[in-house]
């Protein structure tokens, strides 16, 4: 059985470790949690429940932060 | 040297319940560097300050937030929707911003119309909006290379 899942993460695929949770793809990614907004199948996931949700196969996944800008 | 000019004192002024002092609004963007744009904002005295969503760029991880270096306690950050070229990616990145960003209800929305003048689109950022349409290609925010090449 194949260990990792395909995904998109904005807009890319990638693979990731099958059962893994968002903030598990976060970690992946090197991206700090605190200062990232997660979109996960168009829903926002807010930063306590990173934790809970795990992905599945083809689910998009949304990353944005803030910049300077505007 | 950087501290707010204490003379200039605007009449405090109130929008949707919230109260400033100053009606200076400043941006974040086209600063030198973060030290400099940080020192400007303190000098400038002004409380509301503006900071872009923007869709993280997977191949520079490295790029800090400018969460890094604002305290959303210190200043009232407003989210802005620069970066968008449509009405339903500001929409979309707007509800990112206000719901996961969490640091106020407000949200400045535009739509960027001129890359190089990032001169907004008012038809498109004031266009209705159904949120029951859906895109299913990948939205533009933050792809400014993309745009530049049209």
């Amino acid at each position: 059985m194949n260990d990792t899942i395909d995904v998109t993460v904005n807009g890319e695929r990638r693979a990731v470790a099958r059962g893994a949770t968002l903030l598990e793809l976060l970690r992946t990614l090197e991206l700090d949690p605190r200062v990232v907004v997660v979109e996960h199948n168009r829903a926002i996931v807010r930063r306590p429940k990173l934790g809970d949700v795990t992905v599945a196969p083809g689910d998009a996944i949304e990353l944005v932060h803030f910049v300077g800008g505007g | 040297m950087t501290a707010a000019v204490e003379t200039i004192r605007d009449a405090p002024f109130t929008i949707g319940g919230r109260t400033f002092h100053s009606r200076l609004m400043v941006g974040t963007g086209k600063y030198r560097d973060n030290e400099t744009m940080v020192r400007a904002i303190e000098a400038s005295g002004a409380e509301i300050v503006t900071v872009a969503v923007r869709r993280v760029d997977l191949d520079r991880t490295r790029e800090a937030g400018i969460l890094y270096h604002l305290d959303p306690k210190k200043y009232f950050l407003l989210a802005n929707t620069a970066g968008c070229h449509t009405a339903e990616d500001a929409v979309r990145y707007a509800r990112l911003a206000r719901e996961g960003g969490g640091f106020n209800e407000f949200i400045k929305l535009e739509v960027i119309g001129d890359q190089e003048t990032l001169l907004g689109r008012s038809r498109r950022t004031g266009s209705r909006y159904s949120p029951t349409r859906t895109r299913t290609s990948s939205p533009r925010c933050g792809s400014r290379t993309r745009a530049a090449r049209r």
